[in-house]
């Protein structure tokens, strides 16, 4: 989305200081995809946001997958009562079919964000954890258009019932 | 059907080999050279050291290597007396005059050099590289002690050349010519991944890893397994004793950076081996492929086939049927895996 003048003063500006703008912040998140990935993670900070960005390799596929990791200080989308830094948006792989991409902007869906806290990525699982996870869904997506996709197409990995359940999920 | 990993290597390895055409080639200049240098120093005798003496060449070839052994017989040149100058002079001069009627274009090089004269013939060997090189030591005995003494800039140092050859063609003797296969593979990785090390550092640490018949994948493994070792302690020494220094890495790498570039190599091919032996011929296949980065020498299999094979290997290891615990997909499966589920709105 392009702003122009007019639109970046009346914005509502995010505070100074918030967590994706901090170094430790930065430091603690990323070291372990510093050891494994070096230097072929790179990090953009804004005012407002924290973007990453690494070439993944994904089984399958001939050519790493660029992969964008989008930490907001104010997400402009639902976060279903997560903290921002819970619930990044995770782009790669533009428009590809997948039974699981967000409807508006087709981010990954990685994870079901009323889950039990051990079952969804947070900031102290580390990066490495979250791209493992994004390699993987990226592979299952392959692997469920390569089956058939919407004419039956497999998902290999672990999926929640679209929408939200009755019940919280334990 | 898909290929074990040793015979896609052999394929692999047959399409990077020197071809003979090439060979015979650069042995013609090689001789030439070393009968202009004999003519010039009565009494001399010539060494050969490199690729081609060494039976690793790669294509395309670019240069030869061979020295000239000048006899010294009053020291008249060695440490403390006269330095090389006059000598390479004199070689230059001669190689100039001895090589300019076949090759007119010939440029011979060696004032700014370390070590050798640089000859430039300005005629490839093999068609479309961009030329075909000679380097040329011009050396004296050092009678005192073993080896040689050769230039270093305008003074001496010392160096076992000769004894560098005889090692390896006993070791491709001992290895029934394993040897020269896994360097010659492994000379193609090290020119793929920027050359952390120089060819001879990767012959000289083989000298005392493949000391006996192996296949080039097991070869591969066990160098990789000992360079790593070594070089994380220190730079490899020369393997004749002779040298002062040992065998720098890459200059724009430290030692370990250099080490950092090989255990990234050694990721790859180990898991190539570990996922031919638990059973998926097609993933490994495209970890030894994605190992050399060369789709001519070595092609990726075809990527469905790798996303079918991928796929089976998580159902069953979710299932506890394959070896391992593997949570997830690709390099990075046994990492722990928060156990997600995929959603949307």
């Amino acid at each position: 989305m392009s702003w122009g003048l007019a639109e970046l003063v009346r914005a509502p500006r995010p505070a100074a200081r918030w967590y994706g703008v901090e170094p430790h912040w930065q430091v603690w998140v990323e070291a372990d995809v510093r050891r494994e990935h070096g230097a072929s993670l790179c990090r953009r900070t804004r005012l407002d946001r924290l973007t990453y960005r690494i070439p993944v390799e994904v089984r399958g596929r001939r050519d790493p997958v660029l992969v964008r990791i989008v930490f907001h200080a104010e997400p402009p989308y639902r976060t279903y009562g997560l903290p921002p830094a819970e619930y990044p948006r995770v782009f790669a792989d533009t428009s590809a079919e997948s039974p699981h991409r967000m409807p508006d902007d087709d981010a990954l869906c990685l994870y079901f964000p009323h889950s039990a806290p051990a079952r969804r990525w947070r900031p102290e699982n580390g990066l490495l954890a979250l791209i493992d996870l994004v390699r993987d869904h990226l592979f299952f997506e392959a692997y469920w258009r390569l089956a058939g996709g919407h004419n039956g197409g497999i998902w290999l990995g672990d999926e929640q019932r679209h929408g939200f359940p009755a019940r919280r999920s334990a | 059907m898909m290929k074990p990993l040793e015979p896609l290597l052999t394929d692999a390895r047959k399409r990077i080999e020197v071809t003979q055409v090439e060979l015979d080639e650069a042995r013609r200049r090689r001789s030439v050279i070393a009968l202009v240098l004999m003519r010039e120093f009565p009494g001399s005798r010539v060494y050969v050291n490199g690729s081609i003496a060494h039976g690793d060449a790669l294509t395309p070839l670019t240069d030869v290597d061979l020295g000239v052994v000048v006899p010294n017989p009053d020291e008249e040149y060695g440490p403390g007396k006269k330095g090389p100058t006059t000598l390479l002079d004199r070689a230059a001069r001669a190689l100039r005059a001895g090589l300019r009627e076949e090759f007119g274009d010939l440029r011979v090089e060696y004032e700014v050099r370390k070590r050798s004269i640089l000859v430039k013939f300005n005629d490839a060997v093999t068609p479309g590289a961009d030329d075909f090189t000679a380097d040329v030591i011009v050396a004296v005995d050092n009678v005192g002690d073993d080896g040689l003494f050769i230039p270093r800039f305008t003074c001496w140092g010392r160096s076992h050349p000769e004894e560098h050859t005889r090692r390896v063609k006993q070791a491709i003797k001992d290895t029934h010519v394993a040897y020269a296969h896994v360097n010659r593979l492994l000379k193609h990785w090290n020119r793929l991944h920027g050359k952390p090390l120089c060819s001879w550092n990767i012959k000289a640490l083989s000298l005392n890893c493949l000391t006996e018949p192996v296949t080039q994948l097991d070869g591969m493994v066990a160098w990789f397994e000992h360079a790593i070792a070594e070089l994380s302690v220190e730079l490899t020494p020369d393997p004749a004793g002779v040298a002062e220094k040992p065998i720098s890495v890459n200059e724009k790498l430290t030692r370990l950076q250099a080490v950092d570039v090989l255990r990234e190599g050694q990721k790859r091919l180990n898991e190539a081996v570990a996922l031919e032996k638990a059973g998926y011929p097609v993933l490994a296949h495209d970890e030894l492929a994605r190992f050399f980065l060369d789709e001519e020498m070595l092609p990726l299999p075809d990527q469905a086939a790798v996303t079918a094979e991928e796929g089976r290997k998580f159902r069953e290891n979710v299932a506890g049927i394959g070896v391992g615990v593997a949570t997830g997909t690709g390099l990075g499966a046994h990492r722990p895996r928060i156990p997600a589920a995929s959603w949307a709105p």
